[in-house]
């Protein structure tokens, strides 16, 4: 008993953190989201509707701007895996020598700040930008590329911001990987191929879920980079509870935004986890 | 199955020389123990059949195959690893079928092939388990069972039993020696438990510092050591310095041991390696016994351990079975060491440790 009163001594400072500026906020925006709004009088009292949280499925502007989150998403949690699947491998497997400077390049951007950041995206994609510039110095492409404003920059500006929790994920994940495992599937006529695609991968499995949850959950909830990249109409579900509560001043229809982005997030963690337990075969 | 030979085997990290100029044959179906404390390179030696480190110089055949350069994956063996290394994430049935999936076996003979290799480890039925939900000894079987299933050519182990508690460990022996019995793989095992490799093996190789000191059947390592170092690492042995005398090793004091067998000339210094348990402790005197008085005595269940001290001052430590009536002496009782001519032996004083 004494061990149970101790673990939840222990962990009650950050659940009272946690139940103060998350859950008590969280549970007084419930009502709020089903509220009517009308437009120049603000919120009717005592009114209840589910028309927030419909319009969210039946609009086509909030369907398209839900899709094109999810897809936001999936697209960055792809892209960090596959770039930095084979970085982490080099930090992990290759010469020792080389696991600083690479564990730092790969930290190094998380030391600037996020506008920043984004602003030197911004230079290199834009029309005039260094990207198009070259391109069409070099003759490559004759008008400039549109690499912002749209899918494509959210894409790289993303990608390139979140890497390195993905990249971490990785690097724990491939350490925890036994070597003598990999040996004894070699010594057991596996190519190398072979052995990475048949032991490698799989246990490393819970890094990927996890990097690939994290990079997933940090992409959809992004609000400055798709505002700067995206600019104020290329809108993801972030930007648009952000205009609605600020611009607009619909709290319901931004309230039921969050909501849904948290419920999705949520079937999104729960799905996810139950895919690495059936595919590492690891309870 | 076939024979592996090493010829001139040198492993080198920079300027440290891990493993010198090894050379020895296995033939088809024998097995051999590579026995040595740890870091004297006999694991390095298994890893480079195995093909996981690359040898800096020489060769090694399997069969008429020279496999020195080749990945392991090409050389057809079985390592099974102290670790176990069993694969965490697939099934006992999985893992065993592993290495015959690799070979193109598939179905129904796959099937069989699968559960007469866990059959022959004693856990049929075991196959639809992950390897967390066994015990290490099960796990440890499971890994032997992965890695005969495929028929290699030659079979390694890398200390396998050292991670079992000792009472599995001497289960796991018997059951190791019963499986090389029934398959007659041709085995390289290593080891630095001696007693283990000396029950297994055909053939046991002691090394020291990189080098094979001896390398011979198990009876000849343990009688007839060809170094100090081998002398002093097999069994539980105490040593004594001495002069050649007469056919003799003199200690002093009067005290002197005729051995069997004693190649050293007149004169020379030598050392006397006694084994505790081959030494006899008498209560009264008799030909040829050493005189001494009991110095300390340790009872550990069936054996009681007697220090004895002899006339001119060296100790020896003899080993009684606590049944005996010599295990009831006590400190300060006069004591007589009868030690039979072949169990003395004699290697010329400071050739090596």
């Amino acid at each position: 008993m004494t061990g149970q009163r101790s673990a939840w001594l222990l962990i009650a400072p950050l659940l009272l953190v946690l139940l103060l500026s998350f859950v008590v906020p969280l549970v007084l925006l419930l009502p709020t989201s089903f509220q009517e709004y009308q437009p120049g009088q603000g919120m009717v009292a005592g009114s209840f509707t589910w028309e927030n949280y419909l319009r969210i499925a039946t609009d086509g502007y909030y369907r398209e701007v839900v899709l094109r989150t999810l897809a936001l998403g999936l697209g960055v949690t792809v892209l960090c895996l596959l770039t930095g699947y084979p970085v982490a491998y080099l930090i992990v497997r290759g010469h020792p020598r080389w696991r600083l400077p690479l564990t730092l390049l790969v930290i190094f951007p998380l030391m600037l700040n996020l506008v920043v950041r984004s602003f030197g995206w911004i230079v290199l994609l834009t029309n005039r930008g260094v990207v198009n510039n070259l391109l069409i110095d070099l003759g490559l492409i004759e008008r400039p590329l549109k690499l912002m404003f749209n899918m494509t920059g959210l894409l790289i500006g993303l990608t390139h911001i979140y890497l390195p929790f993905m990249v971490l994920m990785l690097v724990a994940a491939l350490q925890n990987v036994p070597r003598d495992v990999e040996a004894a599937a070699a010594t057991l006529g596996s190519s190398r191929t072979h052995v990475f695609w048949s032991v490698t991968l799989p246990l490393t499995a819970p890094g990927i879920i996890g990097g690939s949850i994290l990079v997933f959950v940090l992409t959809i909830s992004a609000l400055v980079t798709p505002r700067m990249l995206g600019g104020p109409t290329y809108q993801v579900m972030a930007t648009l509870i952000y205009d609605e509560y600020m611009q607009l001043l619909d709290w319901p229809s931004g309230s039921a935004l969050s909501f849904a982005l948290a419920a999705s997030t949520l079937v999104i963690i729960w799905i996810s986890s139950r895919m690495t337990k059936r595919w590492a075969g690891m309870a | 199955m076939s024979n592996l030979s090493l010829r001139n085997i040198v492993k080198r990290y920079g300027r440290t020389e891990v493993v010198r100029n090894a050379s020895f044959q296995i033939a088809e179906g024998e097995f051999v123990s590579l026995l040595g404390p740890s870091g004297c390179g006999k694991t390095t030696i298994l890893r480079m059949v195995a093909g996981l480190l690359e040898p800096t110089e020489g060769q090694i055949m399997i069969g008429e195959r020279e496999v020195t350069r080749l990945p392991p994956n090409k050389r057809n063996i079985g390592l099974v690893f102290q670790s176990y290394a069993l694969f965490p994430h697939m099934t006992v049935f999985e893992n065993v079928a592993f290495g015959l999936r690799r070979k193109g076996e598939s179905g129904k003979p796959l099937e069989e092939r699968v559960n007469a290799a866990l059959e022959m480890v004693r856990l049929g039925g075991y196959g639809a388990r992950f390897p967390r939900q066994l015990s290490g000894g099960q796990q440890q079987r499971v890994s032997m069972a992965r890695a005969i299933a495929p028929r290699p050519s030659i079979l390694l182990f890398d200390e396998p039993l050292s991670n079992l508690d000792a009472k599995l460990r001497d289960e796991m022996q018997i059951e190791l020696k019963r499986l090389q019995q029934e398959l007659r793989i041709t085995t390289l095992f290593v080891t630095h438990d001696q007693a283990e490799a000396l029950s297994l093996s055909d053939r046991v190789g002691v090394m020291h510092g990189g080098v094979i000191q001896q390398l011979d059947r198990p009876e000849e390592i343990y009688h007839r050591p060809a170094n100090a170092f081998v002398a002093s690492f097999i069994g539980k042995p105490n040593r004594l310095q001495g002069r050649v005398e007469a056919g003799t090793v003199a200690l002093g004091a009067g005290l002197a041991l005729r051995p069997e067998r004693l190649d050293l000339p007149e004169g020379s210094a030598a050392e006397v390696f006694l084994r505790q348990e081959a030494i006899r402790v008498l209560r009264a005197p008799e030909p040829g016994a050493l005189a001494g008085t009991v110095a300390l005595r340790a009872f550990s269940g069936p054996q009681v351990q007697l220090v004895v001290r002899l006339a001119h001052g060296a100790e020896i430590v003899v080993e009684v079975p606590s049944a005996e009536d010599t295990a009831s002496l006590a400190p300060g009782e006069a004591v007589y060491l009868a030690i039979r001519p072949r169990d003395i032996i004699v290697l010329p004083q400071g050739a090596e440790p």
